[in-house]
């Protein structure tokens, strides 16, 4: 399961949020789908329930929905938007 | 979201991080602190209380209007908590901030290819005697035959004490197209 880094400041208005990364000093703009990604990244949903809230939200197809949440933790990553990557394995021994 | 908005969010954003205890780097937009600070200046900004925040610093505080850096002249002390007297360098006008609105103050700035040192004693000293001539002088401005000269003792005192500061407390820039080189 994917969260957010909990040291970037955020503020969501409109729908549409704006990041702040205080160790870098850098700023970041999401637009609807990549703050709704975004809210979503509170540890508790997985990425199954993110594609589900994007189709529903956006009426896209999930296989779409997945390619553009991919392409966003991809950027998240890169800025380190993302808490490292504390990723629960899917099966259970 | 427009643009006014979106620069309110990110000013709220960086003021929360102030507080946070994160310092910043922040661009001039105003010449209300001349000839000390102009637009386009970079000033440093450190996390401090108002408490923490001493006679002649330059405080970073929190107005409807955004993040504003102006010098305190004078400090009030209650039984619960403290108010700073600000002024900003260009007049003689003053207002006091309550302590819940100080998120910080000014270390140093990069102004005209040097960076100045607040923190030196030398900058210090000056800007406190150059704050307290200036609260005196603000006082004085209530009587109407000394409002012009006191405006202007009050340009002349932060004049000289920014000259002061800037022969004594800064480092020249140099720069190439690539490295920027600091120099004593």
């Amino acid at each position: 399961m994917l969260k957010r880094n909990g040291t970037v400041l955020w503020r969501e208005l409109d729908g549409e949020a704006v990041l702040l990364d205080p160790a870098e000093g850098c700023t970041y703009n999401l637009n609807r789908v990549g703050t709704l990604i975004w809210k979503l990244l509170d540890g508790n949903h997985t990425t199954d329930d993110i594609v589900s809230a994007i189709s529903q939200e956006f009426e896209v197809e999930p296989e779409q929905a997945m390619q553009d949440m991919e392409h966003l933790f991809e950027e998240m990553r890169q800025h380190k938007l993302l808490q490292s990557d504390v990723s629960l394995p899917n099966t259970t021994a | 979201m427009s643009k006014a908005q979106e620069n309110n969010i990110i000013t709220s954003l960086y003021i929360e991080a102030l507080r946070a205890g994160h310092p910043f780097s922040f661009r001039v937009v105003s010449n209300s602190m001349i000839p000390t600070l102009s637009i386009g200046d970079h000033v440093y900004i450190e996390p401090a209380k108002a408490k923490e925040i001493r006679v002649g610093e330059i405080a970073a505080f929190e107005t409807p209007l955004g993040l504003v850096i102006h010098r305190i002249v004078t400090t009030q002390q209650t039984e619960t908590s403290v108010r700073l007297l600000q002024m900003a360098d260009v007049d003689l006008q003053a207002s006091w901030i309550e302590e819940h609105a100080i998120v910080g103050r000014v270390i140093s700035a990069c102004h005209q290819n040097r960076i100045i040192h607040f923190q030196h004693p030398v900058a210090q000293r000056c800007g406190k005697i150059t704050a307290r001539l200036r609260y005196q002088l603000y006082l004085r401005k209530a009587n109407k035959p000394l409002r012009v000269i006191s405006r202007h003792c009050s340009r002349w005192v932060v004049r000289s004490g920014y000259l002061w500061i800037r022969c004594r407390c800064s480092t020249k820039v140099i720069t190439d197209e690539t490295t920027p080189i600091y120099q004593q």
